[in-house]
């Protein structure tokens, strides 16, 4: 298992160095430079050639990328072209925003998911599994903004029970997790329920029945315990989804996340913070899958890495 | 169009006379939070570094320059109390006395001298000292509340420039040497009515009030800007009470935001122009007739009324109608597309061309869908324009060319707002000093031109300006390197218990006037 976790972390660098190539050389790809955005309405041509060297611009892209790198090994991911600021500590408090909406989301997502699909699993083909089925399709289906936009008139508009957007309290909170949540809710709940009948079928579930064991720890203690591999892979990736796909969430509940940041330090081609900001995603990434390769082992005596 | 007139008359009358909205016998109420929601964060609130309106606006919430320039182009003293002009190169201005940086250090000669050295100290590499202010000679001491500012040519603008550009506002010499250039621009010091608390990037700024404002502190305690971008939630915000004033306002939006019993919607005339380019060197384009053919083919008012919703002002001048140097005789090219066949097929291309249409996204409110009308209307008379759509990185890049003698974009949609003087328009973009890369994207070029846009810098008498940049607008308009669609318009909607905003010149709003009701 420990080598195992170091064959891991190991691989994890490799994937971080290949990220970092890969979004550099994208970058680099989009038409137009930092310098025009900060030129872009005028300004005079030797002041821009001026500008460009002074930020390295005219470098061949590989050494700009071989500065960064030197850099970044040392734990300085450099600042931002254009205002100015430490790219680290711009992440970092961007990322505390994101990873408030990323935990509640996921909550959201799997409390309810979860127990809709195990109460549609318990009870398959009546009408709370319809329902439950039905909405967990509309969750999976309906768009993110407009999801948000709704909860925001019924709640905030309408009732005066929430903030509609931005941050400052815990309340600011409430809405933008409950849209992350309910959309990816749909799907847990949507796996969880076919990850359930599937086990509710085989022979160890009937031999707990006709021991006599209570329905609740049927399912729970039997049932349960077996599909939650499927369902902590889902989770898996849908931290993955919150992290990275919020950005829409983020615009809507005016939320300070990491998502607005990347757009819009793409926007304006300020390649250190995209670069940095893109950078600790994929950390991040690579970590969820690496703690869900290990909860594997944990859940299902049977996993072992060798 | 009766439609906007109706709204925005009065507003912009109200403008002139220098007073915001609100009833003007009401008594101001002291204290609480204005809470305004825009849609753009400054970049940086380092005046020496920025580089758009919406820097320049949070600027003058903490600091202020010599001189203010008011909606109406007259010039008002802020910190320079008056001035004189010995010579048409020489500015003498006397300054405010008593007056302190919101970090305690007085304000005095020094510190004029002080800003406008850094300003155009390479280090600082300020992106628009030059552009903006490439006239500036020399900044001298005389003695601790004059100073002398000499310009290298006469430049009627000057004083206007002095009082529409950020860069020009004077903040404390001490704060931005203890700063430094890399953090400065996070923690701005100046002498205005509020000073910057917090910043949370992303989020919002808090600003409170400069008790020791020389004008008297403001009415208000705070004032906060949320930034949040989608124009839906702005409006939800301005709904639920939870913001006071919002700008930009999607014109979707506008009816219904007027028609809340609590909230008023309205139309702020800007100095603003929306029209398309074509590049002057460039075949089919170097032929007048062929963009003489591109705007005959466009329908602007129809573009104001179907895509702006009529929150826009057809105007075929070059400069917007708000310009004291507009003029409103220029016709120039009614929608007639039979017209526009009949130059294509004198210029030479009967079956019309294909080309190339650059446009920006979210630059303002409608481009995509304005750029798509205009692709509609060539369509018709056989231009075939293929839409090339970027953010704003890539649509500047391409608009101006990688140098002046090579061109970007055939044809490419674009905005510009007169910064004070219609200098900052007219000659920036058609002078031929500034072709190629410095603002004369279209490269175009005409001796007349150039020789009246000169004669106006030079002359100090504004009826005599306007008559000179009229007579250039004639001549440009007839060359056509421009297709002009519609002046601008901004709107915004505020809560009834809100009064005394002051607009100001570009997008500029002031808040040390505006209070609310208990």
């Amino acid at each position: 298992m420990t080598q195992y976790l170091f064959r891991k972390l190991l691989s994890m660098v490799f994937v971080l160095w290949g990220v970092s190539v890969m979004v550099f050389s994208t970058i680099h790809l989009l038409p137009g430079d930092a310098v025009d955005y900060l030129t872009s309405e005028v300004a005079n041509p030797e002041f821009v050639q001026r500008l460009r060297n002074e930020l390295g611009l005219d470098r061949p892209v590989v050494v700009q990328y071989g500065v960064w790198l030197s850099k970044a090994l040392r734990g300085d991911l450099g600042r931002s072209l254009t205002d100015r600021r430490p790219v680290a500590a711009q992440v970092v408090s961007r990322l505390k925003n994101t990873a408030q909406l990323a935990v509640f989301g996921l909550l959201v997502a799997g409390s309810l998911g979860i127990l809709a699909g195990v109460i549609s699993a318990a009870r398959p083909y009546t009408a709370f599994d319809y329902a439950s089925m039905f909405f967990a399709l509309v969750g999976v289906s309906i768009p993110s903004f407009f999801l948000g936009l709704l909860l925001m008139l019924v709640f905030a508009v309408d009732l005066r029970l929430l903030p509609a957007a931005g941050t400052g309290t815990p309340l600011h909170l409430v809405l933008p997790s409950l849209t992350l949540g309910l959309v990816s809710a749909g799907l847990v709940a949507r796996l969880t329920r076919s990850a359930m009948l599937d086990v509710v079928k085989q022979d160890f579930v009937r031999t707990a029945r006709a021991k006599g064991v209570r329905d609740v720890a049927v399912l729970m203690r039997h049932a349960f315990r077996n599909s939650l591999l499927p369902i902590v892979t889902i989770l898996g990736l849908q931290v993955g989804y919150m992290l990275g796909g919020s950005v829409i969430v983020e615009s809507v509940f005016a939320w300070p996340g990491m998502g607005s940041l990347v757009v819009e330090a793409a926007i304006r081609r300020d390649y250190p913070t995209v670069q940095g900001a893109l950078l600790v995603y994929a950390f991040l990434i690579a970590l969820v899958n690496l703690l869900v390769d290990t909860l594997y082992v944990v859940l299902d005596p049977r996993v072992r890495y060798g | 169009m009766g439609h906007l007139m109706r709204k925005a008359f009065p507003i912009f009358v109200l403008a002139l006379l220098g007073i915001g909205f609100g009833q003007a016998d009401q008594t101001p109420v002291q204290g609480g939070t204005l809470v305004v929601v825009t849609g753009h964060e400054p970049q940086t609130l380092d005046h020496h570094l920025a580089t758009g309106v919406y820097d320049a606006y949070m600027t003058y919430m903490v600091a202020e320059g010599l001189v203010t320039l008011n909606k109406d182009g007259t010039i008002s003293p802020a910190l320079a109390t008056s001035w004189t002009q010995p010579d048409p190169q020489t500015y003498d201005f006397e300054l405010r006395q008593g007056v302190t940086f919101h970090d305690g250090t007085p304000f005095n000669a020094e510190a004029v001298k002080f800003n406008f050295d850094r300003l155009f100290d390479e280090a600082t590499q300020s992106p628009r000292a030059s552009s903006r202010l490439g006239m500036l000679e020399s900044v001298e001491v005389v003695d601790e509340y004059h100073v002398r500012i000499r310009t290298k040519y006469p430049f009627a603008p000057f004083l206007a420039n002095l009082g529409a550009h950020g860069i020009t506002a004077i903040e404390s010499p001490a704060a931005m040497e203890a700063a430094g250039l890399a953090d400065y621009g996070t923690q701005p010091v100046g002498t205005g009515p509020f000073r910057l608390v917090e910043w949370v990037q992303g989020s919002h700024l808090i600003f409170e009030a400069n008790d020791d404002y020389w004008d008297g502190r403001p009415y208000l305690d705070r004032v906060e800007f949320r930034i949040v971008r989608d124009p839906s939630t702005r409006a939800v915000l301005l709904r639920t009470g939870e913001a006071h004033f919002a700008v930009e306002v999607a014109p979707t939006e506008f009816e219904s935001l007027d028609a809340e019993p609590n909230i008023t919607a309205e139309v702020v005339p800007l100095e603003n122009s929306i029209f398309f380019e074509m590049s002057n060197i460039q075949e089919p384009f170097d032929d007048p007739r062929v963009r003489q053919a591109a705007c005959y083919a466009i329908d602007a008012p129809a573009i104001v009324q179907s895509v702006l919703l009529g929150y826009g002002e057809a105007n075929p001048g070059v400069l917007a109608a708000s310009s004291w140097a507009h003029d409103a005789s220029i016709e120039g090219y009614p929608y007639d597309p039979e017209r526009a066949r009949q130059l294509l097929a004198e210029a030479g291309y009967p079956d019309g061309f294909t080309t190339v249409f650059w446009h920006s996204t979210g630059r303002f409110p409608g481009d995509v869908q304005v750029a798509q009308a205009i692709q509609a209307f060539l369509m018709q008379v056989g231009i075939r324009a293929e839409l090339r759509t970027g953010d704003l990185t890539a649509w500047a890049g391409a608009m101006r060319g990688e140098a002046p003698d090579r061109p970007g974009a055939p044809m490419y949609l674009r905005s510009w707002g007169i910064t004070g003087d219609p200098e900052s328009q007219i000659t920036v973009l058609y002078h031929s000093k500034n072709w190629g890369l410095s603002g004369n994207y279209a490269r175009y070029r005409n001796e007349r031109v150039d020789e009246l846009l000169d004669m106006a810098d030079e002359s100090l008498d504004q009826a005599q300006r306007a008559e000179m940049y009229k007579e250039a607008e004639r001549i440009i308009t007839e060359e056509a390197p421009l297709c002009k669609l519609y002046d601008f318009v901004r709107l915004v909607a505020y809560t009834d218990d809100l009064h005394g905003v002051i607009y100001g010149t570009s997008e500029y709003q002031f808040f040390h006037k505006a209070w609310l009701d208990d």
